[in-house]
C-alpha cells in the first residue's frame, strides 16, 4: 500500500511543473499569443527562486521571485510579440536561448560554478496537518505549494471559461476584431494574459528547484515542450490540460521506476518525448486551436 | 401642420471618390424614424460606400451625415456606436468558440469581472428576444449555429446595446428563403417600437414585402425614390439597372465544335447561395457566360470545376473524361484558370514577374527565356515589363494583366476566367475582351463570370443569370430578353 | 526605395545592438568596455590562429543555417537541426568506422552520404508527420531533438562508446579532409579544414536548387500554401516531406568540419547548439541560402569570441548576445514590413 502511495506521491510531484507551465500556455495561446519560451521561464523561474531562498533564506520570498521571473520574462516574450508583433515563434525561442545562458552566466557569477547552485536548505512550508492520513501521498500532496497549484488549475478552469474576464481573453484570440469592437485594448488584453500565464508557469519552476533542492543547469530538459503537447492534447482547456500532464508525469515516473531494472536509462528517456509526439500526431484526436493564434493583431485592421 | 419630427437619418449630398473612382456622387435622401427603409443596388451603385460613411468606418469627401437632425462625427466608428448606430455586417463579427449569451454580452459592463456572466443580464437578452420573436440557441457556440442564427444573435447584439438605428448589410443573403419572414417580423416590430432599420441590398424581390420606402442607387447617385408598396416592379427593376446599352455582340466567325465541358445536375457547396442541379455545356469555339450578382454562387461553380470544392451532387465531364473531385489532383493542363482571388491562387506576390509566368506551366514550357517573358509581359502592357521585378510592386491592374498573360498563354483548350478584367482600365479591359474573343475564335472554350452585365452581352454566345445558386435565365446571345436578364438578376420571378 | 534599404539594413543593425547591449552587460560584469572588445574583435580577427578558429566555427554554422534556410522557403520552420546534426554526423561517424577500409576519396563519400542520408529521415519524419496529420512542425521537430540525443546517447553507450568516454573510435583516415594550417601557415594550429570549402560548395548548390532548379520552384510556390500549390500543379504533401528531409539533410552534413576535418570522430555534445545559432544565422541572411556564410561568419565571430572573452566574462555572455540580436531582428523586420521606420523612410 505504501509502495502505491509514494509511487502516487511521485507522479504529484513531477505533475506539478508540467501542470503550471500548461496551464500558463493554455492562457496565453487562449489569448491569441503562441509562448514556447515557457521552457525558458521555467528554467529562469527556477533560478530565480534558487537565488531567492539562499540569498534570504526565506522559501517564501524564493517562491515569489520565481513567480515574478516568469512573469518578467513574459512581459519580455509579449512585449516584443504583441506591442511589436513581431515573429511569435523566434521570440519564443529567442527567450529559451537567453534564459540557458542568462541563467548558465549567472551560475557562474553568482556561485562560481557552471553547473550548481548551492543546496537550497529551506525549503517550503510542510504538508498540512490532516493530509499524513495518505502516509507519503500525503506529504506531498499536503504541501501549502502543491495545494496552491491545484488551486490554480481549478481557478483557471473556471476563470478562463466561465467568468467575464476569461470571456475577454477567449475572445482575443478567437476573433480580436470583436473584442475590440466591445470597447477593449487587444493588446492589453493579451499582454495580461501572457504574463500572467508566465507567472504561473514560474510556480512551476519555483517548485522545480524545491524538488531538486538547487538549480541545476538546464534542469528544465524539455518539460516546457512536452507541456504545451499537454496543453494541445487538453484542447486548450486548463482542467484538461493539467490531466494530460498527470499522464505525462506517470510516465515519466514509470521511467525513474523501471530505469533500476536492467532496461537502459536513454532508453526510457525517450518515454515522455514519443509519448508527446504521438499525442500532437493526432492519437488524441485532432485539436483545434484558437482562430487568431499566432496572427499579430493591428488596432483597427479587422473591419466588420 | 405640426412639424414632422427630425429625420433619424438624412444624407446630404454625401461625395467619396477613391482615386479615379466615383462611388457616391452627391447623394442626399433622408430616412424617417420608425421605418424600414431599404438602399437598393446593384454591384458598384455605391451602397457599401455610403454604409461605411453611416458606421464611421470611411469619412466622406463633401456632404454631411445627421442622425435625429445633429450632425454624425464624421470618420469615427466609436462615435457613430456613441449616437446609437448598430451595424450588421455582411460578414459577422463573431467569436465561434463563443456561446451566443457570450458573444451577445462580451465586454459589456458588469460582464468584465472575475465571476461567471450574471444571470440576470443572460434572462434579459432571453426577453428581449422573445419580445422581437428572435429565436437563438444562446447556449450553443456561435460557431455551431446556422448561418440564420448567427444573423439574428448579431441583431441581438445590437438590441442589447439599446441601438436604435439597425443598419443591416444584404442581410438576406445567407438566408434560405424560409429564413426570411422571420427576420422581417422581427424587423418590423422593431421599426413599429421606433427604432429605425436600413437594410442594404440588391435583392428587390425579397424586400419589397418589409419596406417602406426604397432608395435605389446606381452609379453612385440616387436615380429613385419610392414607396414599393404603391410603385410598380417594373419601374424599380429599371432604376436598379438602367437603360439597355447597344451592345453589338461579334458574330461567331464559325459554328462551335466539340463539348470541352459538361456539367449535368452539377451541385456544390452549402448555403442557401450554393449552386444547385446547375447544367451547363461549354464547346470549342464558344464563350458561354456566367452573370449575376456577386455571391449568388457563380465562385462556387468554378471552384468545383477546378477541384477545390468537392461535389455534392451532378457530375462534370472533362474532354468527354469524368472530372473526379474534390480533386487531390492538380488542376488539368490543358484548362487555364484566371481565379476571382489573383492574391491567393494566382499571383506569388514575392516572386519576380518571371517567375509568375512559369507557375503551373508544364515542364516544356516553362523555360521561359527572358526575351520571351518580356514579350509577353509589353504583349498584355503589364508595366513595368521587368521580368525580374517583384510581383507585389505592381499595381491592382498590372497583376491581373501579368495574371492573364500566363493563363492566355497556357495553350489550353478550355480557360475558366473569373472576372478577367476587374480592377482594369476601361482600354485594357477592351483588350482583354479582344483577347478572349481571339481565343474563341481560334477554337478554344471559354466559361466566363463576371458580374458586369455589359460585359456579359458583349463577349457572351450564350448566357446564363444565376441567383441564389441556381440558373434562373439563359439565352443565346442573339435572342437575350433583356428585362428577363434585368428581373432574373435581382431574384423576381417571371 | 528607401523601404528596401529600411529591409536590407535590419540585420546589420540588430547585430550592432545586440553586440552594443553584449558589451553593456559585460560592463555590469565587470568587464571594461574598451578590453572585451579588444579581446572579441582581437583574438578572432586579430590572428591567424583567431580567424581560423572563426572560419571554422562557422562551418557548421552555413549547414545548420541552410537546414533552416531551405524548409523555411516552402514555409516550415524547422528548430530540429540540432538532432538532426547529431544523428547526421553519428551516422557520418559510424560509416568512417564500418567502412574504414575503404581508400579515400571513396570513404569520404560514403561517410557525407550516410550523414545526409540519416539527417535527411530525420527530417523526413516531421515532414511525414505535417503533411498526414498537420501536426506542427515547431513542437515536433523540437522533440525530436530530444529523441534523437536519447537515441543517440543509447546507441553509443551500447555499442560504440570507448571505454570511459563519450566518443566512438577514430574513422578511416579515407575520410579525413586536409587541415587548412598544413597548407597554409597562416592558419597554424587552429581547426580549420577543407570542411570549409565544402560548406561554401553546398551552399552555393542549395543557391541554385532553390532559384533555379524546378525543384526549387516548386518549393518556393508551396510556401504560398496548399491551394497555390494545386493550381500550380504540384503535390503539397509530397514536397512537405521533400522540404523537411531536404534540411534535415544538411544539417546532417554540419558535422563534416567537427568529424571529418577535425577530432575524427564522433563525441556526444559536439553540436554544442549549431541548431539553434543555426535558426538566427538563417533570419539574418533573410533566409537566402547565397547570404548564409556572410550571416554564419557574423554568429562564428562571436562563438570563438566568447572563448576569448571567457576570461573576463562567462562566455555565455555570447549567447545572450545572439538572443538579443534575434529579439532586435525580429522587432525591427516587423517595423520594417509596416513601414513605420520613419527616420530611415522619411
Amino acid at each position: 500500500m505504501d509502495l502505491i502511495l509514494s509511487f502516487l506521491a511521485q507522479i504529484a510531484r513531477i505533475a506539478v511543473p508540467y501542470a503550471m507551465v500548461a496551464v500558463g500556455g493554455c492562457l496565453s495561446e487562449r489569448s491569441g499569443v503562441v509562448n514556447i519560451g515557457l521552457e525558458g521561464i521555467l528554467l529562469n523561474s527556477a533560478f530565480g527562486t534558487a537565488v531567492g531562498t539562499i540569498t534570504t533564506g526565506s522559501s517564501a520570498f524564493g517562491i515569489l521571485c520565481g513567480v515574478m521571473s516568469g512573469g518578467a520574462t513574459a512581459l519580455l516574450h509579449a512585449l516584443v510579440t504583441v506591442r511589436a508583433r513581431a515573429d511569435q515563434i523566434v521570440s519564443g525561442l529567442a527567450v529559451n536561448l537567453a534564459s540557458v545562458a542568462g541563467t548558465r552566466a549567472l551560475l557562474k557569477v553568482l556561485y562560481a560554478s557552471a553547473s550548481n547552485s548551492p543546496r537550497i536548505t529551506e525549503t517550503p512550508l510542510g504538508a498540512l496537518p490532516g493530509f499524513s492520513v495518505l502516509g507519503p501521498l500525503g506529504e506531498t500532496i499536503g504541501q501549502p505549494l502543491f495545494l496552491a497549484a491545484v488551486g490554480i488549475c481549478v481557478l483557471a478552469e473556471r476563470g478562463l471559461l466561465h467568468s467575464g474576464a476569461g470571456l475577454l481573453v477567449r475572445a482575443a484570440g478567437e476573433r480580436p476584431g470583436a473584442l475590440e469592437a466591445s470597447g477593449y485594448d487587444v493588446p492589453r488584453v493579451r499582454t495580461l494574459a501572457v504574463v500572467a500565464g508566465g507567472g504561473i508557469a514560474g510556480l512551476g519552476g519555483a517548485w522545480l528547484a524545491f524538488q531538486q533542492n538547487s538549480f541545476t543547469d538546464g534542469m528544465s530538459g524539455g518539460r516546457g515542450y512536452i507541456a504545451l503537447a499537454a496543453m494541445i492534447a487538453g484542447k486548450w482547456r486548463p482542467g484538461a490540460a493539467a490531466a494530460a500532464c498527470i499522464v505525462f508525469a506517470a510516465a515519466e515516473a514509470l521511467q525513474i521506476r523501471l530505469a533500476g531494472r536492467g532496461l537502459s536509462t536513454q532508453f526510457l528517456n525517450m518515454i515522455p518525448y514519443l509519448v508527446a509526439l504521438a499525442v500532437l500526431a493526432g492519437w488524441v484526436g485532432r485539436a483545434t486551436p484558437p482562430a487568431a493564434l499566432g496572427r499579430p493583431y493591428r488596432r483597427g485592421t479587422e473591419e466588420a | 401642420m405640426a412639424p414632422s419630427p427630425p429625420a433619424a437619418v438624412s444624407f446630404d449630398g454625401i461625395a467619396k471618390r477613391f482615386g479615379n473612382t466615383i462611388a457616391n456622387d452627391g447623394i442626399s435622401f433622408e430616412v424617417r424614424p420608425g421605418t424600414v427603409h431599404v438602399l437598393l443596388g446593384e454591384n458598384g451603385a455605391g451602397k457599401t460606400t455610403l454604409l461605411s460613411i453611416l458606421t464611421g468606418f470611411l469619412k466622406a469627401d463633401a456632404g454631411e451625415v445627421r442622425l435625429g437632425g445633429v450632425p454624425l462625427e464624421p470618420g469615427s466608428p466609436r462615435a457613430a456606436l456613441r449616437r446609437g448606430v448598430g451595424f450588421c455586417a455582411q460578414h459577422f463579427l463573431l467569436a465561434g468558440d463563443l456561446t451566443g449569451a457570450e458573444n451577445v454580452l462580451l465586454g459589456r459592463p458588469g460582464c468584465v469581472g472575475l465571476r461567471p456572466l450574471p444571470r440576470e443580464r443572460i434572462a434579459r437578452i432571453e426577453a428581449v428576444a422573445a419580445a422581437n420573436g428572435i429565436a437563438v440557441p444562446l447556449d450553443q457556440p456561435a460557431g455551431r449555429m446556422s448561418i440564420a442564427e448567427q444573423e439574428r444573435l448579431e441583431i441581438l447584439k445590437l438590441l442589447e446595446r439599446d441601438s436604435r438605428l439597425l443598419v443591416l448589410d444584404e442581410p438576406t443573403s445567407v438566408l434560405a428563403p424560409p429564413e426570411i419572414a422571420p427576420l422581417f417580423a422581427t424587423l418590423r416590430r422593431l421599426a413599429a417600437e421606433g427604432r429605425t432599420v436600413i437594410l442594404v441590398t440588391h435583392r428587390l424581390a425579397e424586400v419589397e414585402a418589409v419596406a417602406d420606402r426604397v432608395t435605389v442607387l446606381r452609379r453612385g447617385r440616387v436615380v429613385g425614390e419610392a414607396d414599393p408598396r404603391t410603385t410598380d416592379t417594373e419601374t424599380l427593376v429599371r432604376w436598379i439597372a438602367g437603360e439597355e446599352p447597344r451592345v453589338v455582340a461579334p458574330r461567331r466567325s464559325a459554328a462551335p465544335g466539340e463539348v470541352l465541358l459538361s456539367t449535368r445536375g452539377l451541385s456544390c457547396g452549402t448555403g442557401p447561395s450554393a449552386p444547385r442541379s446547375i447544367d451547363l455545356d461549354v464547346r470549342a469555339g464558344e464563350i458561354v457566360g456566367i452573370g449575376g450578382v456577386l455571391g449568388n454562387g457563380q465562385h462556387e461553380i468554378v471552384q468545383a470545376l477546378t477541384g477545390m470544392l468537392p461535389l455534392r451532387g451532378g457530375s462534370v465531364r472533362l474532354f468527354g473524361i469524368p472530372y473526379a473531385a474534390p480533386a487531390r489532383v492538380p488542376l488539368h493542363d490543358d484548362v487555364a484558370w484566371i481565379p476571382e482571388d489573383r492574391r491567393g491562387e494566382g499571383i506569388a506576390l514575392e516572386m519576380s514577374l518571371g517567375e509568375n509566368l512559369r507557375i503551373g506551366m508544364p515542364r516544356a514550357a516553362a523555360d521561359l527565356t527572358a526575351n520571351a517573358a518580356g514579350g509577353l509581359l509589353e504583349e498584355y502592357d503589364v508595366r513595368p515589363p521587368d521580368p525580374a521585378l517583384r510581383a507585389s510592386h505592381l499595381s491592382g491592374g498590372n497583376q491581373q494583366r501579368l495574371l492573364l498573360a500566363r493563363e492566355m498563354s497556357r495553350r489550353a483548350r478550355l480557360i475558366l476566367a473569373v472576372h478577367p478584367t476587374r480592377g482594369l482600365d476601361p482600354a485594357a479591359t477592351a483588350f482583354v475582351q479582344r483577347k478572349l474573343l481571339d481565343a474563341r475564335d481560334r477554337g478554344i472554350g471559354i466559361l466566363l463570370v463576371t458580374g458586369d452585365l455589359a460585359e456579359l452581352r458583349r463577349l457572351s454566345d450564350r448566357l446564363a443569370v444565376l441567383f441564389r445558386g441556381r440558373i434562373r435565365y439563359q439565352a443565346d446571345a442573339a435572342e437575350v430578353d433583356a428585362e428577363a436578364m434585368n428581373r432574373a438578376l435581382v431574384g423576381v420571378e417571371g | 526605395m528607401r523601404a528596401r534599404l529600411a529591409i536590407l539594413a535590419t540585420p546589420i543593425v540588430a547585430a550592432l545592438i545586440g553586440i552594443a547591449i553584449g558589451v553593456g552587460i559585460a560592463a555590469l560584469l565587470g568587464a571594461p568596455p574598451g578590453r572585451f572588445l579588444a579581446l572579441l574583435i582581437g583574438q578572432t580577427l586579430g590572428s591567424g590562429y583567431g580567424f581560423g578558429q572563426v572560419l571554422f566555427r562557422a562551418t557548421p554554422l552555413i549547414f545548420t543555417g541552410l537546414a533552416v534556410v531551405l524548409p523555411f522557403r516552402a514555409g516550415f520552420f524547422n528548430i530540429g537541426a540540432e538532432g538532426q546534426m547529431a544523428v547526421g554526423g553519428f551516422a557520418m561517424a559510424l560509416a568512417g568506422i564500418h567502412l574504414h577500409a575503404l581508400p579515400g576519396p571513396w570513404l569520404w563519400i560514403a561517410c557525407v552520404v550516410a550523414a545526409a542520408l540519416a539527417g535527411g529521415a530525420w527530417g523526413a519524419i516531421a515532414g511525414a508527420l505535417k503533411a498526414r496529420t498537420g501536426a506542427h512542425e515547431v513542437i515536433v521537430t523540437i522533440l525530436l531533438n530530444f529523441i534523437a540525443a536519447a537515441l543517440i546517447n543509447y546507441v553509443l553507450n551500447r555499442w560504440y562508446a570507448l571505454p570511459e568516454t563519450v566518443r566512438t573510435a577514430e574513422i578511416g583516415a579515407g575520410a579525413w579532409m586536409p587541415r587548412a594550417s598544413a597548407a597554409i601557415p597562416f592558419f597554424r594550429g587552429s581547426g580549420l579544414s577543407a570542411a570549409f570549402v565544402f560548406a561554401l560548395a553546398v551552399a552555393a548548390g542549395c543557391d541554385l536548387l532553390l532559384l533555379r532548379t524546378s525543384l526549387g520552384f516548386a518549393l518556393r510556390i508551396l510556401a504560398g500554401g496548399p491551394r497555390r500549390a494545386r493550381y500550380a500543379r504540384l503535390s503539397p504533401s509530397r514536397l512537405t516531406v521533400v522540404a523537411l528531409s531536404g534540411g534535415g539533410a544538411l544539417a546532417g552534413l554540419a558535422g563534416a568540419s567537427y568529424i571529418l576535418g577535425y577530432k575524427h570522430y564522433f563525441e556526444e555534445g559536439f553540436t554544442g547548439g549549431a541548431g539553434f545559432i543555426g535558426i538566427a544565422v538563417a533570419l539574418l541572411a533573410r533566409n537566402r541560402p547565397a547570404a548564409v556564410p556572410a550571416s554564419a561568419l557574423l554568429f562564428g565571430i562571436l562563438s570563438q569570441g566568447g572563448l576569448a572573452v571567457n576570461e573576463i566574462v562567462p562566455r555565455e555572455i555570447v549567447d545572450l548576445v545572439v538572443a538579443i540580436i534575434l529579439f532586435m531582428y525580429i522587432v525591427l523586420d516587423s517595423k520594417a514590413r509596416e513601414g513605420t521606420w520613419r527616420w530611415i523612410s522619411s
